[in-house]
């Protein structure tokens, strides 16, 4: 049977309900995936927060069963859903089939309305993968 | 044969957090997808909306894949707003069926409905 590769992008949500919740990472990917060259976290939709927010969290993101570390970073959030362009950042790694990605989200207790209330959030992880069809 | 063609698809949109399905077939005259590019009247319309998309019965965007992708804000010239494929991504156009699947937001303030969302897709002959 003749296979080829194609683009399979990975969704993976995170809830957040609490201020400072931390929230562990650990799913396996699916094993018709041989390459991860891009990676993006991003909350979805609108939170009422009046302000844009620098840091709204602290991602750390493993492959392959946690053999690479592609990614540690703040995550922030924006009153405006569109910019110039919303982009992953570009990696370059092998995935090798039935190994896990894992790693956690830290919140960081700033996603509040103007009177100082919680705004419960979505952060949502997208793997940019190729993969065997 | 014309080398570029940028065929639109469009999408009513009747109240805020509904799902739209709908379905297409790509322009027979062309051999691939090269990529696409998501229109709303208003941006903040991008707020939690998101498109799952098939092409030729494959994949191309999953369930939740947020629209914000697939799009760019107004200081972007227009061919820098598209959403390209990889050059050796083979996204075959020639006629292929498009099934779509798009849920609004839910964003509410300022949004007029109904509002037509607008995909246009960039057709190539290599």
């Amino acid at each position: 049977m003749e296979t080829k590769e194609a683009r399979r992008f990975v969704l993976l949500p995170v809830e957040v309900s609490e201020a400072g919740q931390i929230i562990p990472l650990d799913r396996k990917l699916p094993a018709h995936l041989t390459h991860c060259k891009g990676i993006q976290a991003t909350i979805k939709g609108f939170l009422n927060t009046g302000t844009d927010i620098q840091h709204m969290g602290e991602i750390s993101i493993l492959i392959n069963s946690g053999q690479i570390h592609p990614l540690h970073h703040t995550v922030g959030y924006s009153l405006e859903p569109l910019k110039k362009r919303n982009s992953f950042m570009q990696i370059s790694e092998p995935l090798v089939p039935n190994y896990r990605i894992s790693g956690f989200y830290e919140d960081a207790g700033n996603s509040r309305d103007k009177k100082g209330n919680f705004l419960p959030y979505t952060l949502n992880i997208y793997l940019d993968c190729k993969a065997i069809i | 044969m014309k080398l570029t063609k940028y065929q639109i698809i469009k999408v009513k949109v009747d109240a805020p957090g509904q799902t739209v399905k709908f379905s297409a077939e790509t322009d027979k005259l062309y051999q691939k997808v090269q990529g696409m590019y998501v229109s709303m009247p208003k941006d903040e319309s991008h707020f939690g909306s998101t498109l799952e998309l098939r092409i030729a019965e494959q994949e191309v965007l999953p369930e939740g894949f947020e629209t914000k992708f697939l799009a760019a804000n107004q200081s972007s010239s227009p061919n820098e707003r598209f959403f390209l494929f990889d050059k050796d991504e083979m996204i075959e156009a020639r006629g292929s069926h498009i099934e779509g699947r798009f849920v609004d937001g839910g964003f509410i303030a300022g949004i007029t409905f109904p509002y037509t969302m607008n995909i246009y897709l960039k057709l190539k002959n290599e």
